[in-house]
């Protein structure tokens, strides 16, 4: 949750007073920043406080501190910990156990102001030989004021409740983590990580437990991921605890990336022309080899594709010419699963220069890494096409091409199928590596022939044929007609994420007040599928099978799918989840007509008027009341039942990375503006924002609705931009967003900046 | 007078009480064994001579344990040992043993006639929900009652086999398996192989072409209807434990519907009802079929993880094939020694080199007679409560499935909860308590399909209902219908009251006619049937003639039905209508004998 600049803005307060952290003395301690600020053009900004807010008049929430010594590391002196809170509380005072943990929990007193500061001093001293040193650690009051909105329109207490989830969650990260110095390839290196792989150690654990580790090599990628996206990099400011704790866990992660020689793949089909469905919407059959006779004849969906018009048509995925792919040997044997998770945390380091100290890699950048990797999903994708032409029911098997399964070029499925595409997407657009249009093309076949559609009138007396199936949603291996393994809410949105790589995307629809309706309803029928569900009570009766929100693993996937939905090759993020069933959504009249922050939503519960929580509330709903152990950070058990999945170790990182709204870059979150009248010259508005590494320009668009859909009204090769463009008058607000770009990939979107311009 | 709500409450309560006091439920151990292999007949023979005599020495020196297995048989082996029966008097010692409840006769259709041709259910030249239904039952009919070459699985016009054949030669079955047909969804003769972890790189794993077809499990509604017409009263094998279709998420799905289906400590991950039969799982999350050649240890570990909050019901397989195997033949292509055979037509006996020498075979069932011993002789004395149980038995303990009366105040008391659980959900909840009982959707919408029918013609609901046998729909409609407008209770009930005739038809037909609807036409609209239940329960719950009721868009599938390993597509599937826990009614415990 990144509101904090708009917040402090909002509480008046000057934070040019506070300084950066300052370390002193003999003793180095080092505290939790909250925005450690990675990038260089902002490490001169005022540190920013940690939040804290009222729960009620008289109960405060209570907030972790964490802090580390890391002079003390391997040390045989004794030292003493005094944390001194700033609010004329007593300090906390304890013997330090663990250099790498001496955080403290804290409730500073509810009838504090909205705005008020305290400055924390956490002092450590070696009585060993009587020095000591301390640090700040920033805490601000924050509001828990769900009636008010802020300028994305969202109840600003979320902010709050994310801010401390997120705090508790890194903090717990932290403490879990394991970390030696080892030797590999030759030489010493320090890493540390959440793997029980071997040349690992224990885990330190938490209340008895460490929810956050798991079995495999992938689970450090994960979690590295979950602090880089939220500001926290190797390259970060040395003062920053988990600056060291993202070095480890890169330096351990790149251990379990193996690499082969590539070999190529050969596609047996074109794509233009597999790619279709009858013109009446209904679906191909058999009885015609698929030719749709009396439905229209066939419409096809991409049918200027240009990968394979002579099939079968050989492809040798290798994006820099080294002959190599790479993959996870993460010990799972899962390697579609299991890879785009290391390709996700490398570009979520915004370093693609920089190089890897372990593994097959150890010397080669990380761009190099990336691409490799997608050269093995390139590869992987499954070569032959089974549909009604040959013979076979549209939707029953996993043969049906164009996606992923475990292993190369085993068929399809779609749980595994959204990690090929998030690994496409990051590598994408965080490092501006080539998407292969053979990739999507082929994979639109699949999102074609994978999804629900209802039946065709049947040459039969069948009166219920258009009664209604499961329009637009998505089974295992196939439509969920033939494939409903465990229910529809892993891998509908699973089907979402690779339609956000494909280009696939929101159209126009009349049930949406739009004037037309396009032919291409693919995405509109799946979201409004996952929209119709969205609100199912997450109960003991109803499961994740019945519950999106009950599952984490489909949750992370659905919060993907709506940060990087892309219709037709523009980034537009979606804040508001809509559907084409009336009635769903009602009671908030904040926000658009039967439709829902999915993000930001907060039920009657919750102190919000929708009705139900969208991500934020629910994930910090889980944490503040998990499945297994008692509070202290963790997410744990939002699953399935079955009690050995190893998804549940995931879950942490996860919730972290939707938690920030984002899923390999943290993006620009300071866009502000002023509008100025038509004087001189027409209306216009003056937008400032501060860089995004790696960024060469960036398109700035702009809305006349909240939440968009927005409009680009040009560019900039720098961190200003005035828009004199027609469209804007006195008297008129506008929403704008900036979206950086690496070459001609968007990489992600801004916060958006609601600007009136006076009249 | 709970409802489910009510009872997770208990059973969270209970669970809580555990931490403290641990609960520990009962153990029940279904003992079984298949002797179905008709080519290589002296194993098969062998495998009886050894099994029998060996329960009966057990069941006579533990008589408290109740000692009893359930022997499987196939069609093909039945002839096949009526044929040597002259020879031997295999025949005539197998029933011996039947007559004196030693053992229960099994069918199993899993074997026979062939792995690949068999019943075949073609889905590529079906369109209706009556062609399917019709498909469906010729195969189901097939394995009950025809004949197959015993080698090529040709049929084998005019002759008896399958079940009936079983039936000829050993009597009633009190438990049926295997009626699993193929399924074609497309061209070709073989089925859809496992997908396995392949290496990258090393060289393409390349699946081969699909052939359309897999395996339909999970669901035989159809065969069901055909044993009721022969008045079956036999319990059927649930959940398998080997994932024979390769479903995704088959281990979640199983684990996931064993927690569904035992929400009280009284009922078993392992044992519900579908289609008013009983069901017995092979596995769910911590149950596994055991194969007591693995022995004690095997055993001892599965009853460690086993989780005891709930009762759970063990199968343990006796006297196996695998046990006369040597390694090489136990797994993997060339098992089981049907599948050599059928794959070996001009000579499908086991090469010699298959085969343990006698020595082997008697370590092997030594291992399975030091299981029975530690059952007997440690495991039960030491858990009362726990015990064998054939299927018999099983059928015995448990509440009856239908035939009770529900009280209207019961009702209504409890559809104050299932519509407040069910809230705004799309999807239904999946079973309800009432007065004592379980309740299937299925059974939910008949009996109060038949509460308002009374209100329609009287003005007034009846004071209490009857629970009858109904099958889901022959069709699901898988959207989750229209989300607006409104009807009236008055409306509703006379609908209800067309609807309860239908329901209570067990009158003979090509299909059921005691079925839930396929579709509920209202105001212009098509309703689905959950929509129309969730109507129904709030126009008994409001039965004021005015009243009217907002259309609320809901689903078919529970969360049970959902979760059911199932590969038969989802329109398909009305059986998940009747699926519901099998509540333990009357618990016999085992007494050591002092």
């Amino acid at each position: 949750m990144t509101h904090r600049c708009l917040s402090i803005l909002g509480s008046g307060m000057v934070f040019s007073l506070l300084t950066a952290q300052h370390v002193f003395g003999a003793v180095t301690v080092l505290t939790v920043p909250w925005d450690p600020c990675p990038d260089p053009s902002c490490r001169t900004a005022p540190t920013t406080p940690h939040t804290s807010y009222p729960i009620n008049s008289t109960t405060e929430s209570t907030i972790i501190m964490g802090a580390t010594v890391p002079s003390a590391v391997g040390s045989s002196d004794k030292f003493m910990v005094d944390w001194h809170f700033g609010d004329g509380s007593p300090d906390a005072t304890f013997a330090l156990t663990n250099p790498y943990d001496i955080s403290t929990t804290h409730q500073y007193p509810a009838s504090a102001a909205v705005g008020t500061i305290w400055t924390a001093t956490v002092t450590v001293t070696d009585t060993t030989t009587s020095t000591n040193g301390s640090a700040n650690y920033y805490v601000i009051q924050e509001s828990n004021d769900c009636t008010k909105l802020d300028s994305a329109n969202r109840p600003v207490c979320l902010a709050s409740r994310v801010n401390v989830a997120i705090d508790w969650g890194l903090w717990y990260m932290h403490q879990t983590m394991w970390r030696s110095t080892s030797t590999a390839g030759g030489k010493t290196v320090s890493w540390g990580g959440w793997d029980g792989q071997p040349g690992s150690s224990p885990c330190p654990t938490v209340k008895g437990n460490a929810w956050d580790c798991g079995a495999y090599g992938s689970i450090d990628a994960s979690n590295v991921q979950a602090f880089e996206v939220n500001g926290h990099l190797q390259n970060g400011p040395s003062t920053d605890p988990y600056s060291d704790d993202v070095a480890r866990g890169l330096a351990r992660m790149t251990l379990f990336i193996a690499n082969e020689k590539n070999l190529p793949v050969t596609y047996n089909y074109d794509p233009a022309k597999q790619n279709y469905t009858c013109a009446d919407h209904t679906l191909p059959q058999t009885s015609d080899a698929g030719a749709c006779t009396g439905h229209g004849g066939r419409h096809y969906y991409n049918p200027s594709a240009t990968a394979c018009t002579s099939p079968p048509c050989k492809v040798t995925y290798d994006g820099n010419g080294n002959g190599l792919m790479a993959y996870s040997m993460d010990g799972s044997g899962e390697y579609s699963y299991t890879t785009s998770p290391f390709l996700d945390a490398l570009v979520a380091t915004g370093t693609p220069n920089a190089v890897a100290q372990t593994g097959n890699y150890a010397g080669d950048t990380f761009a190099t890494i990336v691409q490799d990797i997608m050269d093995f999903y390139g590869y992987s994708q499954y070569f032959d096409d089974y549909d009604v032409d040959r013979g076979y029911a549209r939707g029953t098997n996993q043969s049906q091409g164009g996606a992923w399964l475990y292993g190369p070029q085993q068929g399809d499925d779609n749980s595994t199928s959204q990690w090929a595409a998030i690994g496409f997407i990051s590598g994408f657009r965080g490092f501006g590596l080539t998407l292969p249009a053979s990739v999507t093309d082929f994979n639109q076949v699949w999102i074609t022939n994978a999804q629900d559609l209802q039946e065709s009138a049947p040459t039969g007396p069948d009166p219920y044929s258009k009664g209604g199936d499961n329009l637009g949603a998505y089974g295992y291996r196939g439509s969920l007609r033939y494939s409903n393994a465990a229910g529809p809410f892993a891998v509908t949105p699973s089907a979402m994420v690779q339609m956000a790589m494909d280009g696939v995307g929101r159209s126009h629809n009349t049930a949406f007040g739009d004037a037309t309706t396009d032919f291409d309803q693919r995405w509109n029928t799946t979201e409004t599928y996952y929209a119709d569900n969205f609100c199912n009570a997450v109960s003991p009766y109803n499961q994740v099978v019945n519950a999106p929100r009950a599952y984490m693993y489909g949750l992370y996937s659905f919060t993907k799918s709506m940060l990087l939905h892309n219709a037709g090759g523009s980034l537009a993020p979606i804040q508001y989840l809509r559907t084409e069933t009336p009635n769903v959504f009602t009671g908030n009249p904040n926000v658009p007509a039967n439709s829902i922050d999915w993000y930001a939503a907060l039920s009657a519960a919750n102190g919000g008027k929708d009705p139900c929580d969208g991500v934020a509330q629910t994930l910090v709903s889980y944490q503040s009341k998990p499945v297994y152990g008692t509070f202290d950070g963790h997410w744990f058990g939002n699953t399935y039942y079955i009690s050995y999945s190893t998804q549940a170790a995931y879950e942490t990182s996860w919730a972290l990375i939707m938690l920030q709204q984002t899923v390999f870059v943290s993006c620009v979150k300071n866009l502000v503006g002023r509008g100025a009248p038509s004087g001189s010259g027409p209306p216009s508005v003056t937008l400032t924002w501060t860089n995004q590494a790696n960024a060469t320009s960036y398109v700035v668009a702009r809305s006349s609705t909240l939440g968009g859909p927005y409009t680009s009204v040009g560019s900039s090769s720098g961190t200003t931009f005035v828009d004199r463009t027609s469209g804007l008058s006195n008297g008129s607000t506008y929403y704008y967003v900036v979206l950086p770009q690496i070459g001609s990939a968007e990489v992600c979107q801004s916060n958006q900046a609601s600007i009136k311009i006076p009249q | 007078m709970r409802s489910i709500f009510v009872l997770l409450l208990l059973a969270a309560g209970y669970s809580l009480l555990a931490e403290s006091n641990p609960a520990k439920e009962s153990l029940y151990i279904y003992l079984r064994a298949h002797v179905t292999d008709h080519v290589n007949i002296d194993v098969s023979e062998d495998q009886l001579r050894r099994l029998l005599p060996l329960l009966e020495r057990y069941r006579k020196e533990s008589p408290e344990a109740h000692v009893s297995a359930t022997v499987f048989f196939s069609g093909a082996l039945s002839q096949a040992l009526v044929q040597r029966n002259k020879q031997t008097h295999i025949v005539d010692f197998v029933k011996t043993y039947v007559q004196r409840g030693i053992i229960e006769v099994g069918y199993d259709g899993f074997d026979e006639p062939t792995y690949s041709n068999r019943p075949t259910v073609d889905l590529t030249e079906s369109s209706t929900p009556e062609q399917r239904w019709l498909l469906r039952k010729t195969a189901e009919d097939s394995f009950l009652n025809e004949a197959r070459d015993p080698l090529t699985g040709a049929w084998e016009r005019g002759k008896p086999g399958g079940l009936k054949e079983v039936r000829t030669v050993f009597g009633e079955p009190a438990c049926i398996a295997g009626l699993i047909p193929l399924m074609k969804y497309g061209p070709g003769g073989m089925f859809n192989g496992s997908v396995t972890k392949a290496e990258p790189g090393l060289a393409p794993v390349v699946m081969p072409a699909p052939s359309g077809m897999t395996y339909e499990v999970g669901d035989d509604t159809e065969a069901v209807t055909l044993l009721e017409a022969a008045h079956s009263k036999a319990i059927m094998i649930g959940i398998l434990d080997a994932n024979v279709a390769h479903l995704p998420g088959f281990g979640i799905g199983r684990a996931d519907f064993g927690h569904a289906i035992s929400p009280m400590p009284n009922t078993a991950p392992e044992l519900y009802w579908q289609d008013n039969v009983l069901r017995v799982s092979e596995a769910s999350e911590t149950i596994r079929l055991v194969q007591a050649h693995d022995g004690v240890e095997a055993m001892k570990k599965l009853v460690d993880h086993a989780g005891r909050s709930t009762i759970h019901v063990v199968q343990v397989e006796l006297a196996s094939e695998q046990n006369y195997l040597t390694p090489e033949f136990t797994h993997g292509l060339s098992y089981p020694p049907l599948k050599y055979a059928y794959e070996h037509v001009q000579s499908p006996n086991l090469p010699k080199d298959a085969l343990r020498r006698t020595n082997e075979v008697d370590a092997a069932y030594a291992r399975e007679e030091s299981l029975l011993k530690w059952l007997t002789d440690d495991l039960m004395p030491a858990d009362p409560g726990s015990r064998f149980v054939s299927s018999t038995d099983l059928s015995a303990m448990v509440a009856p499935g239908t035939g009770f009366t529900i009280s209207m105040a019961g009702l209504r008391s409890a559809l104050t909860e299932y519509l407040e659980r069910w809230g705004n959900d799309t999807f239904p909840p999946a079973i309800d308590r009432i007065d004592g009982h379980y309740l299937s959707m299925a059974e939910e919408f008949q009996m109060l399909a038949d509460a308002l029918a009374e209100f329609h013609r009287t003005g007034k609901l009846p004071d209490s209902v009857k629970v009858t046998p109904v099958y889901g729909p022959i069709r699901v409609l898988t959207g989750h219908g229209p989300n607006e407008g409104e009807i009236s209770v008055d409306a509703v009930a006379r609908i209800a009251a067309a609807l309860a005739k239908e329901l209570h038809d067990q009158s003979p037909g090509a299909v059921p006619k005691n079925t839930i609807p396929i579709g509920i036409p209202v105001n212009g609209a098509m309703l689905n049937p959950a929509q129309f239940l969730k109507l129904m329960a709030q126009a008994v719950l409001n039965p004021s003639p005015g009243a009217k009721l907002n259309i609320r868009m809901s689903y078919e599938f529970s969360g049970a039905g959902t979760l059911l390993p199932k590969s038969r597509p989802a329109g398909d599937s009305g059986f998940v209508w009747t699926l519901k826990p099998a509540e333990i009614e009357q618990r016999t415990h085992f007494r050591a004998s002092s």
